[in-house]
């Protein structure tokens, strides 16, 4: 009948459940013993179908499950157990009883790698079976919600493998899982301590963890990865590294622990590509990190052989190393910052004490016996000072540049230590009295001799440093103050190698510290230009009026304009004052030439008025000394002298002395009007100074005094034809301690009239404004210039209510400016 | 090419010359099994063996590409003995798998069944071997069936009925189609046909599903067309405008509400 061919089944064609999963059964041995070969899958496959189709779905799948749990239990976990032994049991290496670190090696490697093929096996029959059992997961499991047959036999393997129970004593068990995660955490520690071991049968088992559902996943599905055996790695990686990072402070030197630690990182991540899973990376990096790095950042550090010492021995890749591992724990690496901040201002504190030490060497003038050796003594003490203030600027640019390359090649230009750099730097240049000073001689110096012979790269380079200094310099108007000095007596006394660099310099300290600062700098520089015109159109204006005096003396003036140049500094003491260089009686021929050029100049200018500092000009004169016999029969013996104006007026009294006769100090001051201090240096100039003693004084000491007499020098004697004359006080050196206290006494009056004009323009611009905000506004604008102390601030706000410019509105804390502003700024 | 428009739906996404030559791949294919050309393989049923490509197999079921890949006989052998199927239903998977199409009609061997059984045997079959296409196509063969007056007789019915409970699930199908196809020819439920009672006795299921049908469709509105003159059941979700639920009349009103039929009652369309 046809309904005999229905499918192959119908309802008289009962399938017989039993004898058809006795069939299948033994199917399935076969393929566990690797023998499906000659099976045929659709016999297979129509055999399962029918049952699914016969509502029988259920029980194949118990029986399924079933074959695979005796399998495993009887077949597989047997074998795996034959290969334990007491040691590797219970994972204790001190219990080896006689075994050998490699004899535990290979015994661990066995289990290993039995682990992994029994696991594999299981997984390719269970595909094989799956397969087989297609109809059964597409139509049973789906509609009775089961998981797949393989997955059950997945679950299977733990379940009768993995957390079978191994009983080690009476009490005592372990399961098989606890085995394997001993065996592995052996194997790694060994890995660790330099042994070789098989990465691919860990992996292999790492894998099987992977891919299984830990049983008790109350927290969500967990694998059996994380909780049978991530948990416990990590934990012991923080024993080992902690141990290890003990004994490595302990015995190594920092670069060698840096190095050892990055190689420790590298192997770390290695080994969970290699033989653990990818996803405890970041795990075990932060193991390593905290246990070698973050906990020990700050000994490593401070260890002999740490920071310092490799910042001492120039350890530019130990110190990168350091770098580096600091920056994988901390992106802002306070630690190394913190580290070199306090090395920087320690290294910074000795120059500045050496620099400190030297300036000492002043007040302790040699006491004198003979007048020669204590002249040039006194003059080597300031020149020593001079150099001493040089030598601190180019130590503390030599420390510069130092970390400079520690910070580009070790620090990887990093921005955060840049600005703690920066920030230490700052702190102990300024926190030296003399830093403004000493940068302001160092450009001097450089400006005077240090550029000669210089390319212009070279020069630049110069520039830059004076330059790199000064932006660390809190209180600009120092700075500002001995710069306008020192480059006035360059000016005037024309020391200046090059005006060009000169202008340069000043136009890289206008980018800086923008045009104000420049400004009058920028002005004397003018005068220059416009003296250098002057003396020329006076020359003309002399040449036409035709006075053919062979005699006639030639005059180079320099007119400066009196609020442009510092010139109370300038070598005038306190009582030099306007009348008393007024009073300066010039000798006949240059008192003509002053009036001549007085006329001429009120002439194209009128209004102005000049006032002659003689203290501040030179004068060459031709002098002819009287004959002496030589070898060459008698010769006239004329020097061109360079000396300072004072000294010209006073050599010239002795011009036109009689020979023979003398004149005593009080003559001398009588008759020229100098005052003391500065007489007192010109005849020591040309007196005392042995090789320029053009006059005799008697009696013959190094000081001068008011009963000496002088009389000229016929029998001077010079191999040379020009002299220079050198005024004691010439050249700009070193600020002695009282001259200090005027310079900062002057600034403190320049800073109260600078805080009293922002705080005014401040109060116009805002009108009302709390006492504090007032404070803290003065403070930045006048940052650019000087750090003001808030005290001062706050004496000069009172003043300035005393003197009603403003008031407390309603006598609380605000400040408003009274009636319309009457306050005139004017510049210091 | 069952599909009213097949070109239509092919060509969504699809350009003109891709179609033209899907259509001439697939008569390649077609004439690669005529001749067994390249055939690697060969299957096994009755009396009847056909050469097919394991490529093709593979390509439509999970189940033959599982066969084919693994360590078991038939990938060394690469001979299928699909023993206990009907011959004809193997016929018509290999037929589906190069053409996509199959022949329901009257086979002339001795041992033919009918149209209606016919289906539910190909559609057992690509259950079997998880062909979900090839178990559309017999649906909507086995549904045709039964609209155009393909059941000549209620024994083939029966027939099929017996096939479809016994064989299928809950929800079946084929099984909504055989209650439908009952349900509409009245007549074949007569109570005098001692078949069907035996049927009905035999198969529970089809009875429950029977009166679940006559129990739904009692509670559904009845409207009477005015234009075809036909009675019919108001479908699902129905608004009360649209057009009329018989196909060839199809003709839209506004508002139905008006020949709604009052009391609920028995019809056939």
């Amino acid at each position: 009948m046809a309904l005999h061919n229905f499918q192959g089944l119908n309802n008289g064609d009962e399938v017989d459940f039993e004898s058809t999963w006795e069939t299948l059964a033994a199917s399935f041995t076969q393929i566990h013993t690797k023998n499906a070969s000659l099976l045929s899958f659709e016999q297979l496959y129509r055999q399962a179908y029918k049952i699914v189709l016969k509502k029988k779905g259920d029980e194949l799948y118990k029986r399924v499950a079933s074959f695979e749990q005796d399998w495993l239990t009887e077949k597989i976990l047997a074998k795996l157990k034959g290969l334990l032994s007491n040691a590797l049991i219970s994972g204790n290496s001190a219990e080896t009883g006689g075994q050998t670190a490699n004899e535990r090696l290979a015994a661990g490697d066995r289990f290993l790698r039995e682990l992994k093929t029994a696991w594999e096996e299981h997984q390719l029959c269970m595909s094989m079976l799956t397969d087989v059992l297609m109809y059964m997961d597409r139509v049973y499991c789906t509609d009775h919600r089961q998981p797949s047959i393989y997955n059950t036999a997945m679950a299977l393997f733990r379940d009768c493998v993995l957390l079978s129970r191994i009983t080690t004593s009476e009490e005592q068990w372990v399961t098989m899982l606890g085995v394997l995660r001993n065996i592995i955490l052996e194997q790694i520690k060994m890995e660790r301590d330099g042994d070789i071991i098989d990465k691919h049968a860990i992996k292999a088992c790492i894998y099987m963890l992977e891919g299984l559902e830990a049983k008790d996943t109350s927290n969500g599905p967990e694998k059996l990865y994380s909780s049978a055996f991530e948990e416990d790695f990590i934990r012991t990686s923080h024993d080992f590294y902690k141990a290890e990072g003990e004994t490595l402070l302990r015995e190594s030197d920092a670069g060698t622990y840096c190095r050892h630690t990055k190689k420790r990182i590298d192997e770390e991540l290695d080994r969970c590509r290699s033989t653990l899973s990818d996803s405890t990376t970041s795990k075990i990096e932060r193991v390593v990190e905290d246990e070698l790095i973050r906990n020990r950042m700050n000994d490593l550090i401070e260890m002999d052989s740490g920071v310092k010492h490799m910042v001492d021995n120039e350890r530019l890749s130990d110190l990168g190393l350091i770098f580096d591992l600091n920056a994988r724990v901390d992106s802002k690496k306070t630690d190394l910052t913190k580290a070199v901040q306090r090395i920087v201002v320690a290294m910074g504190t000795a120059i500045n004490n050496a620099g400190a030490a030297a300036s000492q060497t002043q007040p302790a003038p040699a006491p004198e016996t003979d007048g020669d050796k204590a002249k040039t003594t006194v003059a080597g003490v300031a020149n020593l000072l001079t150099v001493a203030a040089i030598k601190w600027v180019e130590d503390v640019l030599e420390l510069k540049d130092k970390f400079d390359n520690v910070w580009s090649t070790s620090f990887r230009s990093d921005q955060a230590l840049q600005t703690a750099l920066t920030r230490s730097f700052a702190e102990f240049i300024n926190a030296f009295a003399r830093s403004s000073e000493n940068i302001s001689l160092f450009i001097d110096d450089n400006m005077k001799k240090g550029i000669k012979g210089k390319t212009e790269y070279e020069i630049d380079v110069v520039l830059e440093k004076a330059i790199t200094l000064l932006r660390y310099i809190q209180d600009k108007d120092m700075f500002d103050r001995y710069y306008k000095r020192h480059l006035t007596k360059r000016l005037l006394m024309g020391k200046s190698l090059s005006t060009d660099v000169e202008k340069q310099m000043v136009s890289r300290m206008k980018i800086e510290l923008g045009n104000n600062f420049t400004l009058k700098m920028e002005s004397m520089f003018k005068d220059m230009t416009l003296s250098e015109e002057l003396t020329a159109g006076y020359k003309e204006h002399v040449t036409k009026r035709g006075d053919p005096d062979p005699r006639r003396v030639d005059l180079d003036i320099k007119v400066l304009t009196s609020m442009t140049w510092p010139l109370e500094g300038m070598g005038a003491s306190s009582e030099s004052d306007e009348d008393a260089r007024m009073k300066t009686i010039y000798p006949p021929a240059i008192e003509r030439l002053k009036m001549g050029f007085e006329k001429y100049y009120s002439e194209k200018h009128s209004g102005r008025k000049l006032t002659w500092l003689a203290n501040m000009g030179t004068a060459d004169i031709r002098a002819t000394f009287p004959k002496v016999p030589s070898k060459n029969g008698t010769i006239v013996r004329k020097h061109e002298l360079n000396v300072s104006t004072y000294g010209m007026i006073v050599l010239l009294l002795f011009n036109d002395l009689p020979s023979g006769e003398s004149l005593n100090f009080e003559d001398v001051q009588s008759r020229t009007n100098i005052p003391t201090n500065e007489l007192i240096r010109t005849l020591q100039s040309v007196a005392v100074s042995p090789k320029t003693r053009i006059l005799v004084k008697e009696p013959m000491s190094k000081d001068v005094k008011p009963t000496d007499r002088f009389s000229f020098n016929e029998s001077f004697e010079s191999k040379f034809a020009k002299i220079k004359v050198l005024s004691i006080t010439s050249g700009n050196k070193v600020e002695g301690d009282r001259e200090r206290k005027e310079t900062e006494k002057k600034n403190n009056e320049s800073r109260n009239h600078n805080i009293e004009a922002a705080v005014v323009r401040i109060m116009k611009q805002r009108k009302e404004l709390s006492h504090q905000q007032l404070v803290s506004e003065t403070l930045t604008q006048l940052a650019s210039q000087f750090k003001p102390d808030v005290v001062m601030i706050k004496k000069r706000i009172e003043s300035l209510i005393e003197r009603e410019y403003l008031d407390h509105i309603d006598g609380g804390d605000s400040l408003r400016p009274l009636g319309p502003p009457a306050v005139r700024i004017e510049s210091p | 090419m069952a599909s009213s428009d097949p070109k239509s739906k092919l060509m969504i996404g699809m350009k003109e010359y891709a179609y033209n030559h899907l259509v001439v791949t697939m008569l390649t294919l077609t004439s690669l099994f005529a001749t067994s050309k390249y055939s690697d393989m060969t299957i096994r049923c009755a009396n009847r063996t056909w050469k097919v490509h394991r490529a093709v197999l593979s390509a439509h079921s999970a189940v033959f590409a599982k066969m084919f890949d693994g360590p078991f006989a038939e990938a060394t052998s690469r001979v299928v003995d699909l023993e206990g199927n009907d011959p004809y239903s193997v016929a018509a998977l290999l037929s589906f798998v190069y053409t996509f199409d199959y022949d329901d009609s009257e086979h002339d061997e001795s041992a033919k069944l009918c149209p209606l059984s016919f289906n539910v045997q190909v559609y057992l079959i690509a259950d079997k071997y998880d062909i979900s296409a090839l178990q559309d196509l017999a649906a909507s063969k086995f549904k045709k069936c039964t609209t155009t007056g393909g059941v000549s007789n209620l024994g083939d019915f029966v027939l099929a009925v017996r096939a479809i409970y016994g064989w299928t699930k809950e929800d079946d199908t084929l099984r909504d189609a055989a209650v439908a196809f009952a349900w509409a020819r009245t007549n074949i439920l007569s109570p005098d046909s001692e078949e069907l009672v035996q049927v009905l006795l035999d198969l529970p299921e089809f009875a429950v599903d029977l009166i679940k049908r006559a129990t739904e469709l009692s509670r559904r509105d009845v409207y009477h067309c005015p234009s075809c003159k036909k009675y019919w059941f108001a479908p699902p979700g129905f608004s009360g405008t649209g057009p009329c639920a018989i196909k060839t009349c199809a003709k839209a009103r506004n508002d139905w509400s008006k020949c709604l039929v009052s009391l609920p009652r028995n019809t056939s369309t």
